[in-house]
């Protein structure tokens, strides 16, 4: 025992108490040290937690000293700090390295003593074991932090389905415009625009694909293929401000998906138009489009005050053809007539085809009949170049029924005119031959 | 700047100013866990002959806690922009900054970035890096960090907040239980632990090199925090910078030794 202890004392009606066996044995440590922390005293209960002799304490450690290094930073930068401003320091809780290197949590409170003059003078401190309190505090902190996390998750989930439901409202109006047949290209700028406001991306892309368009994909950029994966009709490309989740490549491909249908279904449709109005087997327009654009060539004719010439064609001889070359010859001959008769006309002008040997010209703005007898024989002549029909050289011709009108005719009644002119022409070529 | 923002920072930073007006100025910038009442002991001595800047750094303190931005916060040069920032504000130039603890290194950046601004640094009981490395005894390991965060975390503010009402025994003043908890720790738990890692993880030892203004190093008698290899370091590091052993004893000089530490600074300043 260090002298200097105050003397055991009694006051009246009190037993007398060992002071110093109290203060030894008491179920805390008491640690005395210096404003500096340098230890001046301590009991015996501190000594028998933390297995020190009292000579290697007293006058020769400071307290700070037999803390942990990361607790003693918190006491020398926290709770000396607040100790010096207050006074007193209450239930802190700290680690003690014990002298065989064992740690132990223990609950800190100390009260500064001053002189007369308020100088601090020494610090009382009482270390008590604090096991349970850290093993409380690392539950109620692990609680915090688990709870944190969860209303983090929550937050989430509702930024989630926040996400999800802008998604599903962006899918929606586009499948709704892609249902009411938006042309392609508005239906792209559609799906651009609804994936930058659902994914509040700031870049988003639709290009033609192609292998380098996909390998630019990585990172926060996410590629998918609008089409055949292979070859792609477009890429959507969108450059998002953090990693694009699964649910977002999900969103991606399901507007991809719909853009295609789309598309799709609106080249099936052009198809289908293009077999009902064109043959097949020349690809050249058909009698009802030809009629069509006969119509709007008289209407604007009749406008702008202008002629229009239908130049009928049918071929002299192809049943003879047919008979004796076979059909396929007979199929040559055709494809060879249309294809002349399409690389000798003018841009302006609709050749067509109206049925077996039959084919059309309508030539719009024609200067007069001159220019419309010139463009027959230009006709006539571009059938009459040799051709080779199944490996056989045949020399091919058309008799040619011309018709100008101003306008003022109606389709049906033109070409009825025509076809007049034109075998009146193959009659008079037959007697011509004779 | 506008005279808004300027006195939003001296608000922002709980700036107090005494002194001689006119006078060369000093400026006391407070370490970690603590705010400018720790220089107590040392500013009456310079009231006489200096112009005095207090303030606390922003977490710390009474200073305003809105304005503390964990993304902004991320390394002590948002606390260097802060102290050039007010000095700014003041129209001050050629001060002495006397940094405690961190705020030394935090001096370090400021003076680096504007030497006009800092004409002379103190260093009291400052460390460029507190974690050993190969070649350099900073006086803790990388592992202690966690123990030092747990510490921090373990008297985090809700439990003085819960002691309030108990300790000041008026529930029906919650005014009074707010001065008290905010007066406990002074920090927020998380501010704290933010601040600790900041400054327990940070490596100054480069911006220390390229100081360049007369520098004076304090290093007290058995700084339970900085070795005195720490302080060598500083001395061999720092071209021209003048070492100083205070016999006062502990991590704060000025708390135990005020005398000798305002003698050391006056000295130099």
């Amino acid at each position: 025992m260090s002298p200097g202890r105050p003397a055991s004392a009694a006051g009246p009606g009190r037993q007398q108490v060992d002071v110093d066996d109290l203060y030894d044995h008491a179920p805390c440590g008491y640690v005395t040290t210096l404003p500096d922390g340098l230890i001046t005293d301590v009991n015996e209960t501190f000594l028998r937690w933390t297995g020190y002799d009292r000579g290697a304490l007293v006058g020769a450690r400071r307290f700070a000293d037999l803390l942990t290094r990361g607790a003693r930073v918190v006491h020398v930068t926290h709770h000396l700090p607040a100790l010096d401003q207050s006074g007193e320091l209450r239930e802190v809780l700290s680690e003690i390295v014990r002298a065989d290197g064992a740690r132990m949590a223990v609950m800190l409170s100390s009260t500064m003593r001053h002189d007369a003059d308020g100088r601090p003078v020494l610090i009382r401190t009482t270390v008590s074991d604090a096991t349970e309190r850290r093993r409380h505090e690392r539950e109620l902190r692990g609680a915090r932090d688990r709870e944190r996390a969860a209303r983090e998750q929550a937050e989430q989930l509702v930024a989630d389905l926040g996400r999800r439901s802008r998604q599903q409202a962006a899918i929606a109006e586009l499948g709704r415009l892609a249902l009411a047949d938006t042309p392609p290209d508005t239906l792209l700028a559609e799906a651009a625009a609804a994936v930058r406001r659902a994914l509040d991306a700031a870049d988003v892309q639709i290009h033609d694909g192609g292998p380098d368009a996909l390998s630019g994909a990585g990172g926060d950029l996410a590629s998918v293929p609008i089409g055949d994966p292979e070859a792609p009709y477009k890429v959507l490309t969108v450059l998002a401000s953090s990693e694009p989740l699964s649910e977002d490549l999900d969103f991606l491909e399901t507007i991809a998906n719909v853009v295609w249908l789309a598309v799709e279904r609106r080249r099936l449709d052009d198809r289908h138009r293009h077999l009902a109005l064109h043959d097949p087997l020349t690809g050249l327009p058909n009698r009802s489009l030809l009629f069509d654009r006969l119509q709007h060539a008289l209407a604007r004719a009749r406008r702008q005050n202008e002629l229009v010439a239908v130049l009928l064609l049918d071929l002299d001889g192809f049943k003879e053809i047919n008979d004796s070359l076979g059909h396929h010859a007979g199929d040559e001959a055709l494809r060879a007539v249309a294809d002349r008769l399409a690389g000798a006309v003018r841009d302006s002008d609709t050749v067509g085809r109206l049925g077996g040997d039959e084919f059309a010209v309508v030539c719009e703005g024609i200067g007069g009949d001159e220019a419309a007898q010139e463009m027959a024989d230009r006709l006539a002549a571009t059938v009459e170049a040799p051709a080779l029909l199944d490996g056989v050289p045949r020399r091919l011709s058309a008799s040619i029924g011309l018709v100008v009108s101003s306008g003022r005719t109606d389709p049906e009644a033109m070409l009825r005119i025509a076809d007049r002119a034109m075998y009146r022409a193959k009659n008079g070529r037959r007697a011509g031959a004779r | 700047m506008s005279v808004a923002a300027g006195s939003q920072a001296l608000e922002r930073n709980h700036v107090r100013l005494s002194g001689v007006e006119g006078a060369p100025v000093i400026v006391f910038a407070h370490g970690f866990g603590c705010d400018q009442t720790m220089w107590r002991h040392v500013v009456p001595a310079f009231e006489t002959t200096h112009r005095v800047v207090l303030f606390d750094h922003v977490g710390s303190g009474r200073s305003d806690l809105a304005s503390y931005d964990r993304d902004r916060y991320v390394s002590l040069h948002a606390y260097a922009e802060d102290v050039l920032e007010l000095l700014d504000v003041l129209g001050l130039h050629d001060v002495t900054f006397v940094g405690h603890s961190v705020s030394a290194m935090i001096g370090v950046l400021a003076a680096n970035a504007q030497p006009g601004r800092i004409g002379r640094l103190v260093l009291l009981g400052g460390s460029p890096r507190y974690v050993d490395e190969p070649g350099y005894t900073g006086g803790f390991a990388r592992a202690d960090a966690d123990d030092l965060l747990e510490a921090l975390e373990s008297n985090h503010a809700e439990w003085s907040r819960s002691m309030a009402p108990v300790v000041m025994g008026t529930p029906g003043r919650p005014d009074l239980e707010d001065e008290l908890s905010s007066s406990f720790l002074h920090t927020d738990a998380e501010v704290a632990a933010h601040f600790g890692r900041v400054t327990f993880l940070c490596d100054h030892r480069a911006d220390v090199q390229r100081v360049r203004v007369p520098t004076l190093i304090l290093q007290s008698t058995h700084d339970p925090i900085v070795p005195a290899a720490v302080a060598s370091w500083l001395h061999e590091h720092l071209l021209g910078s003048r070492l100083v052993a205070l016999e006062a004893t502990g991590h704060y000089p000025h708390l135990s030794g005020p005398s000798e530490t305002v003698r050391r600074i006056r000295e130099f300043a």
